[in-house]
């Protein structure tokens, strides 16, 4: 099926016409360190998907037992990494910041319902900087929180259609399944590790998880979905999610320091990783560099459920991962995966005309590993 | 671009990842900023740059080299993954540099068990559940389709061309600026939806070779409202002729359509 668009000239000029735009050829130089774009993007994004979140989480009935906490998470702000990257690669792909929002604000949605389950499920206390969900509301309620946030969140992905059409409206639905079947898959091996007391695991096998948890959500989907909204046809370019696997596992290996070294700014529970026994991949260093003796009580320690875990066992897995180099050594992960995420990205987009969100998004990769 | 070369993307600056991100943040002298090649090793737990009094940055960039080697493997094997549910769910390989790996996943049990293998059956029987969420947006397709089966056919361009309805409302509408003092017919074909601000076109050109080729066709982005324009120029001394060329997806190097200029006296 040819698709063709015909115009005729009458023989006239048609119009002062400015000179085309040309396109730079594609650079790569070092990244700017602590980028000013990245955070007055976010800001402008974020603003543009606060205001779509409004109109999705306007309050109904029972407001204080439902949409009050729907909202709460949402409310508390967050970096708006995701929804902002969505929004982005559409505009650097050609399309406008107005055709993107609805998918940002879902993306949003569904993050913040997830962030209410995993709350939950890892028995955390704060979220940032306040109280947990369940841990004001109760689990119950909670739960049913994030569960509609989850549900709300099809509605912008549903209202696509008016903008972007049945077709392109679908297959964003289509990689948005696809998405939530990887975070839970994700969540599933996190959870599962944890039940089980697995410790024989490898960078491999977190970062497939992180792939799955983290990665998918984070960045693969909004980026995939940003180039869906531009071109309305299937993306067939795997260097777009090359580039968001390794930009969404530097990002959560950086998340997982954070939750060791970060100051108060950070809003969550400090320590709690290893509270949790969650296997991150400075614990799955210290379980492949420690002693048999320590590895030994280390396993013991995490095969405890967590009221069971004292502040004394944290504290000798905290002195442990400092004893083996665990920071530096996940630190040094991080910058490799950044660097080869600068690779992709000159492959995913080195192409593209030079434009702020083109920018934007591969300065992404600086910030995620200089936040704090 | 001289008559008879091939229109083909430019080359990467590289062909590796920079492997020592933390080097390249370091002021300019301080050390090299490697951005080389990679050298693949194996997968594994790093080196110990301790136990063989090896330079610490060799070392590091070594580790770095092996832990990019294992998240590569990870990606790689993540998007053969999908490739392969692809190809069975639609019943035979997924055709060549189009196909996605990330693009679809086959709910649990579209291989044939009798040709899969142990690790497949039990990746299989982890992913049980995730059959679940193809099956509902199946039904969402299912349900669209029937409510509004002929805006499917929509793609990219048509609307211009047709009777306004929701869909042509939906399409990214293509528009043609033409800068000539003669008759001038621009023909853009596409047959299929691309990304705009990916696409770009070679020279057009006439079948008599001692023609000069018509270079200043040219797809842009609109800086306000992000429509997408063929912008086409055309000098007052340009002979007259039918004109052709390839439209070309940036990204990919795949040609996407073409685009003609019949140009009168």
């Amino acid at each position: 099926m040819a698709s063709s668009v015909r115009a005729v000239a009458p023989g006239s000029p048609v119009a002062a016409v400015p000179a085309p735009a040309t396109a730079p050829a594609p650079q790569i130089t070092a990244p700017q360190v602590t980028s000013p774009l990245v955070p007055a993007m976010l800001r402008e994004y974020g603003a543009m998907t606060r205001a779509a979140l409004d109109r999705y989480l306007a309050a109904g009935e029972p407001r204080r037992y439902l949409y009050d906490l729907a909202a709460d998470y949402p409310a508390r702000g967050g970096k708006m990494m995701r929804p902002s990257l969505c929004i982005a690669a559409a505009r650097a792909l050609g399309a406008s910041a107005a055709d993107a929002v609805g998918t940002a604000a879902a993306i949003e949605m569904l993050h913040n319902a997830l962030l209410v389950h995993d709350d939950i499920e890892d028995g955390s206390e704060a979220r940032r900087g306040r109280p947990t969900l369940h841990a004001i509301h109760g689990v119950a309620l909670a739960l049913n929180a994030g569960d509609a946030l989850a549900l709300m969140s099809l509605r912008p992905l549903v209202d696509n259609r008016d903008r972007l059409g049945d077709r392109t409206a679908l297959r964003i639905l289509e990689e948005a399944g696809r998405m939530a079947v990887e975070c839970a898959e994700g969540q599933a091996l996190e959870l599962g590790w944890r039940d089980a007391n697995v410790t024989a695991l490898g960078p491999a096998n977190y970062l497939e998880m992180v792939l799955k948890k983290t990665c998918w959500l984070a960045t693969i989907f909004p980026l995939r979905a940003g180039a869906l909204i531009a071109s309305r046809a299937p993306i067939a370019h795997a260097a777009f999610v090359r580039f968001g696997f390794l930009l969404g596992a530097t990002f959560q290996i950086q998340d997982d320091l954070l939750n060791l070294v970060a100051d108060e700014r950070y809003g969550k529970e400090r320590d709690g990783d290893l509270w949790e026994g969650k296997r991150t991949l400075m614990l799955i260093r210290l379980l492949g560099q420690a002693p048999p003796a320590d590895r030994e009580r280390l396993t013991a320690i995490l095969r405890a459920p967590r009221e069971a875990r004292g502040p004394g066992d944290v504290a000798w897995m905290r002195a442990q991962i400092d004893r083996h180099g665990c920071i530096g050594y996940a630190r040094r992960y991080a910058h490799g995966l950044a660097g080869a995420a600068l690779h992709e990205f000159g492959r995913a987009f080195g192409p593209l005309p030079d434009s702020r969100d083109k920018r934007f998004i591969r300065e992404l990769v600086t910030w995620v590993v200089e936040r704090t | 671009m001289s008559d008879g070369q091939r229109y083909r993307r430019a080359d990467p600056d590289r062909d590796g990842p920079i492997r020592n991100w933390s080097k390249m943040m370091r002021p300019s002298g301080s050390a090299a900023a490697s951005a080389g090649p990679a050298t693949p090793s194996a997968p594994g737990h790093p080196h110990d740059a301790s136990a063989n009094g090896a330079d610490p940055d060799h070392v590091a960039d070594d580790t770095v080299a092996g832990d990019i080697a294992t998240a590569y493997h990870v990606i790689d094997e993540h998007l053969r993954a999908g490739q392969r549910a692809a190809e069975d769910r639609d019943g035979g390989p997924a055709p060549g540099p189009a196909s996605d790996g990330a693009a679809a996943k086959a709910p649990a049990g579209a291989a044939p068990i009798a040709t899969a293998g142990l690790e497949d059956l039990i990746a299989q029987g982890v992913r049980f559940y995730s059959s679940i969420v193809p099956l509902w947006t199946d039904f969402i397709a299912a349900v669209a389709a029937a409510g509004a089966a002929g805006d499917f056919a929509g793609a990219l361009g048509r609307a211009t061309s047709q009777a306004p309805g929701r869909s042509d409302r939906c399409a990214a509408a293509i528009a043609i600026e033409v800068t000539s003092r003669r008759p001038a017919e621009v023909t853009l074909d596409l047959p299929a939806p691309a990304i705009a601000a990916a696409l770009t076109i070679a020279p057009l050109r006439a079948l008599a070779p001692d023609q000069p080729p018509l270079a200043e066709v040219a797809l842009v982005v609109g800086a306000t409202d992000g429509r997408t324009i063929l912008r086409v120029r055309i000098s007052d001394t340009h002979p007259p002729g039918l004109y052709t060329g390839l439209v070309v997806d940036r990204l990919s190097g795949e040609p996407r359509g073409t685009v003609s200029v019949r140009l009168g006296q």
